[in-house]
């Protein structure tokens, strides 16, 4: 299929323009990050199936998490663990459909499954000081940093939605965590108001 | 501004001197400091009267000092803050607080109410039930008399204008409550390197060592609490909350707590929550609850200026605050000796110590020595005055505690009362622990064995200070060890004073003089003799004593009451205290806000909306949004003047005349794929799809166990294994839940993987005679010609420029196309679609009009398929494939679901120039007054532009052999009726023509 001529929108788009444009606030100590686009497709296999997950290496280099709350990384993907036959393979912004098609390819013979969900959910991310005090105003999964740290991946309630929340260490030397949370794309515009709501008691503000 | 004339010249570790706070109490203007409660800077400024009674609208003062408060309940704030019944020993005083009293008219002095109180003999307890058994109907007159009579304060009438907060927390140990014994567990638990949620009711850490003169390891109580909140505080792996109550005990190790972020502050920061709602997951718990005073009942025991006896000692401790200038203390325990010294060495005239017991205790003998006026075997039989107290009568008593005498008049103008003490054993009970009752202490106590949790300290039944450390530490250490930090170990408690309780027979009641009241549950006014006459009436289980009398009710929810309670009727029964049990306790331990276990999640914070990826274009251009399964949809587009009605028409006439577009983006949609994907399919609906091509799409319908309809939808094969189902917007979810439910319970041989992709997919339909022409300009590069793309035929290509899915299929019986692209392009698509459609008359519509398109061609939704009707009842019967098996398909053989005389769908049309009434029954006498047989109801109505008439869906008792009598449609409840003929269910179209050309 041909590529699109026309730009896709995120349903958080005005939001962040918006709020980059207002003046920023140094003294929160939760900020919102838009990640918009990020490609994504829901892998479906096996987790005993040795050839699908072969085959899953085969196309993006990947030993998919196998642990419940698995995060894999490696260059150019990412996959969480959404169930023991459920993962999330993440790539760059466009590549998505061609993503789905590769390993769709890759498993012709098997019974596993690759399904293009791009638009399905948009990314956030929190970083600050506060952000899983934030998060656990609105998540019953234990998110103390004993208990959730770097690395891992859970899908979950977090406030008025159902997301996948990852935790992750930034790359920029700091110790800090940051929280990346795939929300269903039609309940965006609800959750970020569910998280100003969350957020007010720290102080929340958008950063670009 | 009035002198706190009660204010002591120095002392008080919880009051900042030099922190001064004006309040209004009333009319007055009053003065007290920061650190202070509403209670005890009322107390300071001589304040005796704060309120009226419940029932007999009689005088009541301040009686305790802490959440056990029954009496002293104010409306704080005022206007949309108003907080009514808010307790005055709890709530901490700001500058320019405002509290009233309640529940009075016209003023708290002269309340005319109190009349009750003199004609108290006709009030007694279950006087509604008594009075109203016989003529129900006066019940309705007289309800709103005494809803104003009865009752507490008023709650202000306009929206909470508070903000509210939720907080998840998961810990290995919590420990409820901040005195001695729960401080001591924190601190080794918290040592040992446990996650410790450690939670108090009070803005300081401390419980009893805050009321006392008690010592730690040298140093006074207070300063050792203030340096073991320091140590806690500065561990990571501790989490102190001060002002929060662990309110609920639940199973699974769940615990709710509520904090009170800002009730304590003149101007609290308009982003700061006012209370947060706490859900706690702890591993483990220590309750150190403490244990609450109870009072003895005698005559006008409810006086303002009769007080709990902890409560006089703790206002002179932490406050600074004497309660009285001549006391009279009436107590059971030795606790009273250690007060009496501190009181009389404040300056408070110790009038006499009244001690019920017959002997004397070493502490009683020390008194005496110590030139104390002691009075043993001595009761406070009355105390006299109407606003605040006067005097106490006192007279020796014998040994079954009968006064042998009238008594003497003792002046004074405070009783201070402790009739011992009752373990807090709320938070274990909640927990299923059980109770036991421990004679010397002539009270509940935890049983230890097979409890869930841990009590520790005075709400375990250990009232000396020493005890109540060293149980702490030992409950914090052995519960941390359990929990895997082996390290946990117990120090030794440190040497601590406190003073000794003593052998403390109960007392609970002395019998009532003449014409006097013996109050048990002040709040409610429950007296000695509710609990006689319940008894007599044969109320005589706890539950029913509570619900007879309302004793144990209310906000205090029986504190200082229900013990005593249910010890005069087991006395009343002849039966021991065991034997009578308590009532159940039930979360939370106080009453806070509902709406911070609501979180201020009102609206779409607490229920997120879905919008589809062209809401904002729907929005701007005048939707009239209604809610379909928690999507926000279009029901029509308004426009400049135009009625509802006449805008739908001119929607469905768009389509069927020229070309309409419509949001379906909502639609629930599946991705199922797999080996067996096919073979799946034909199990879950009544048709086959395992022998429809590749690129072509059928309408299928799923049953649910029992026969009845389930869900319907189109289901397109985009590969060999490879479909993709849709579903109705309603039961997307369902539909899901129910596939993966079949594949992994039912048939997990199957190999097939559904995935949920609503949320991937914007999909918009045109439809109508232009919908080729504007589809051949959206997508030049796809052939999209009856040939290429037929009815049921599906084509992937650029439409708009976004690569997309057509599906041609049609609901509205038009030629119809379902365009579906990756929703991050759904607006781009949309926008397209306006664009191109202006030179095809394209027309926006809404749910309403597509409504309206689907009643016309008789397909049927949930307002049809209600849960009780089968494809039969429906008309499709012939959709139940005879060479295979489905869900659903043996229970289609059912007796009553092949039995003569079941509901059918037919059409209705509407007499010229009438209107069908929405839910409608259908008879057959034009009458909406007379009873008659329904035939049947409607399910879907419209008014149909082209045939010019309303017409409706009905389910009609055997209807299709029915068509073309005549019944009426009547709404009793609307009062509207209609003559209706009966037509087959399809009232355009019937060959189809249109949507295949």
């Amino acid at each position: 299929m041909d590529e699109p001529t026309r730009k896709p929108r995120s349903p958080l788009a005005e939001l962040f323009l918006a709020a980059q444009s207002a003046q920023p606030d140094d003294t929160a100590a939760v900020f919102v990050q838009s990640v918009p686009f990020v490609s994504q497709v829901a892998v479906r296999g096996r987790a005993e199936d040795t050839a699908f997950l072969a085959a899953v290496r085969e196309a993006t280099g990947l030993d998919l998490p196998l642990a419940a709350r698995g995060v894999a990384e490696v260059e150019g993907y990412r996959a969480l663990w959404l169930g023991p036959d459920h993962w999330l393979v993440m790539t760059a912004e466009g590549e998505g459909p061609a993503l789905a098609q590769r390993l769709g390819q890759a498993f012709d013979g098997l019974f596993a499954a690759a399904v293009d969900v791009s638009g399905a959910r948009m990314r956030l991310r929190l970083i600050g000081a506060a952000a899983a005090d934030v998060l656990a105003s609105g998540c019953r999964h234990d998110l103390g940093p004993e208990a959730f740290g770097a690395g891992l991946a859970v899908q979950t309630q977090v406030g008025n939605v159902s997301a996948v929340l990852h935790c992750l260490a930034l790359d920029d030397g700091s110790e800090a965590l940051a929280y990346d949370l795939y929300v269903p794309r039609s309940q965006v515009l609800s959750f970020w108001r569910w998280l100003e709501h969350a957020g007010r008691p720290w102080g929340l503000s958008v950063r670009a | 501004m009035t002198r706190q004339v009660w204010r002591m010249e120095a002392g008080g570790h919880g009051i900042d001197r030099a922190a001064p706070r004006s309040f209004a109490f009333n009319q007055f203007r009053l003065e007290g400091y920061a650190g202070d409660t509403v209670a005890s800077a009322l107390l300071a400024n001589g304040v005796r009267l704060v309120g009226r009674s419940f029932k007999y609208h009689r005088p009541r003062g301040i009686f305790g000092i802490g959440s056990e408060e029954p009496n002293a309940l104010l409306r704080i704030g005022a206007g949309a803050r108003a907080e009514p019944n808010t307790r005055a020993t709890v709530q901490e005083l700001y500058q320019d607080l405002t509290a009233a009293t309640q529940n009075h008219w016209p003023s708290l002095q002269l309340d005319l109410g109190s009349l009750v109180n003199v004609a108290g003999a006709l009030f007694p307890a279950g006087f509604y039930y008594k009075t109203f058994i016989a003529n129900p109907k006066r019940w309705l007159w007289y309800e709103k008399h005494i809803r104003r009579m009865a009752g507490l304060g008023a709650p202000p009438s306009e929206p909470d204008p508070d903000r509210y907060a939720h907080a998840n927390a998961h810990c290995d140990l919590l420990v409820a409550g901040g005195g001695p014994a729960g401080l001591a567990a924190a601190l080794v638990a918290g040592e040992a390197g446990a996650r410790v949620i450690l939670a108090d009711e009070k803005p300081a850490l401390g419980g009893s060592l805050l009321l006392a003169p008690h010592q730690v390891n040298g140093l006074p109580g207070h300063e050792w609490a203030a340096a073991a909140e320091a140590r806690l505080s500065a561990m990571p792996n501790v989490r102190v909350l001060t002002r929060t109550t662990v309110a609920g005990v639940y199973e699974h190790d769940f615990f709710t707590l509520v904090e009170h972020c800002t009730d304590h502050l003149a101007e609290p920061d308009p982003q700061a929550p006012r209370q947060r709602f706490w859900c706690v997951r702890a591993r483990d718990a220590v309750f150190a609850t403490g244990a609450i005073e109870r009072p003895v009942a005698f005559s006008n025991n409810d006086k303002p200026g009769v007080m709990s006896l902890a409560a006089v000692r703790g206002y002179r401790e932490r406050y600074g605050v004497l309660a009285g200038r001549v006391a009279v203390l009436f107590a059971n325990n030795d606790s009273v000796y250690a007060t009496a010294r501190e009181l009389a060495e404040a300056g408070m005239r110790i009038e006499a110590v009244v001690d019920p017991r017959p002997f004397v205790s070493e502490a009683a003998a020390q008194a005496k020595a110590d030139k104390l006026h002691v009075l043993t075997a001595h009761a406070v039989v009355e105390a006299r005055g109407w606003r605040s107290v006067h005097g106490a009568m006192v007279a020796p008593i014998d040994r079954n505690g009968q006064p042998s005498s009238a008594g003497r008049l003792l002046a004074c103008d405070l009783i201070a009362v402790s009739g011992g003490w009752n373990p807090a054993v709320h938070l274990h009970a909640q927990s299923r622990g059980s109770l036991a009752f421990r004679e010397d202490l002539a009270a509940f106590v935890p049983q230890s064995a097979g409890a869930p949790y841990r009590n520790a300290g005075s709400c375990a039944g250990v009232y000396d200070l020493a005890g109540c450390l060293q149980q702490g530490y030992a409950a914090g250490a052995i519960a941390a060890r359990a929990l895997g930090f082996e390290g946990a170990e117990e120090p030794l408690a440190p040497p601590a004073a406190g003073d000794p309780v003593g052998h403390a027979p109960p007392l609970w009641a002395v019998p009532a003089r003449k014409g006097a009241r013996c109050f048990v549950d002040f709040q409610n006014d429950v007296t000695t003799r509710d609990i006689g006459l319940a008894r007599r009436e044969n109320y005589v289980s706890v539950e029913h004593l509570k619900r007879y009398t309302t004793l144990g009710m209310g906000t205090d929810q029986g504190k200082t009451s229900n013990v005593a309670g249910l010890a005069l009727m087991a006395d009343k029964r002849g039966e021991p205290i065991p034997a009578v049990g308590t009532t159940t306790f039930r979360p939370p331990y106080t009453p806070f806000a509902f709406n911070a276990m609501a979180g201020g999640q009102g609206g779409e914070i607490g229920h997120a909306v879905r919008r589809t990826a062209a809401h904002d274009w729907h929005a701007a251009n005048g939707a009239v949004w209604t809610d379909a399964a928690g999507w926000a949809r279009p029901m029509y587009y308004e426009t400049g003047g135009r009625s509802a009605q006449e805008r739908i028409d001119e929607e469905v006439l768009a389509v069927r005349h020229a070309v309409g577009v419509v949001d379906v983006s909502t639609l629930g949609k599946l991705d199922i794929q797999g080996p067996d994907a096919a073979a799946f399919l034909d199990r879950v609906y009544t048709n086959r799809f395992s022998n429809l091509k590749v690129g072509r799409g059928r309408y299928g319908v799923m049953l649910r166990e029992d026969g009845r309809v389930y869900d319907d939808g189109v289901t397109m094969r985009l590969g060999p294994n490879h479909f993709h189902m849709t579903t109705t917007t309603n039961r997307s979810d369902g539909v899901f839940q129910f596939l993966e439910y079949l594949l992994q319970v039912v048939w997990p041989d199957l190999r097939v993987f559904v995935t949920p992709v609503t949320e991937q997919w914007f999909a918009a339909a045109i439809a109508g005679p232009n919908a080729r022409a504007l589809l051949t300009d959206l997508a030049p590069g796809v052939d999209v010609s009856n040939a290429a793309l037929p009815m049921m035929g599906m084509a992937e290509g650029q439409v708009g420029g976004v690569p997309a899915r057509i599906f041609r299929l049609s609901f509205s019986g038009e030629i119809s196309y379902e365009i579906n692209v990756d929703a991050d392009y759904g607006l781009a698509l949309w926008n397209a679609i306006l664009t191109a459609g202006a030179a095809h008359d394209l027309k926006v519509y809404g749910t309403e009009a597509m409504g309206t398109l689907r009643i016309e061609k008789g397909h049927f939704t949930h307002a049809e398929a209600d849960g009780r009707v089968t494809l039969d009842d429906l008309g499709l019967g012939m959709m139940v494939s005879g060479a295979k098996d489905c869900i659903g398909k043996r229970s289609l053989s059912l007796p009553d679901l092949v039995a003569p005389g079941r509901k059918q769908l037919v059409g209705l049309i509407a007499a010229e120039g009438e209107r069908i009434p929405i839910g409608a029954q259908l008879g057959r006498k034009d009458d909406l007054e007379a009873p008659q047989k329904s035939q049947g109801h409607t399910t879907s109505w419209a008014y149909s532009p082209s045939l010019g008439r309303y017409i409706a869906l009905a389910l009609l008792k055997d209807g299709r052999a029915r068509h073309g009598e005549r019944l009426y449609a009547l709404s009793p409840v609307m009062a509207e009726r209609a003559a209706v003929e009966v037509v087959a269910p399809c009232f355009y179209d019937p060959e189809g023509g249109r949507q295949h050309g």
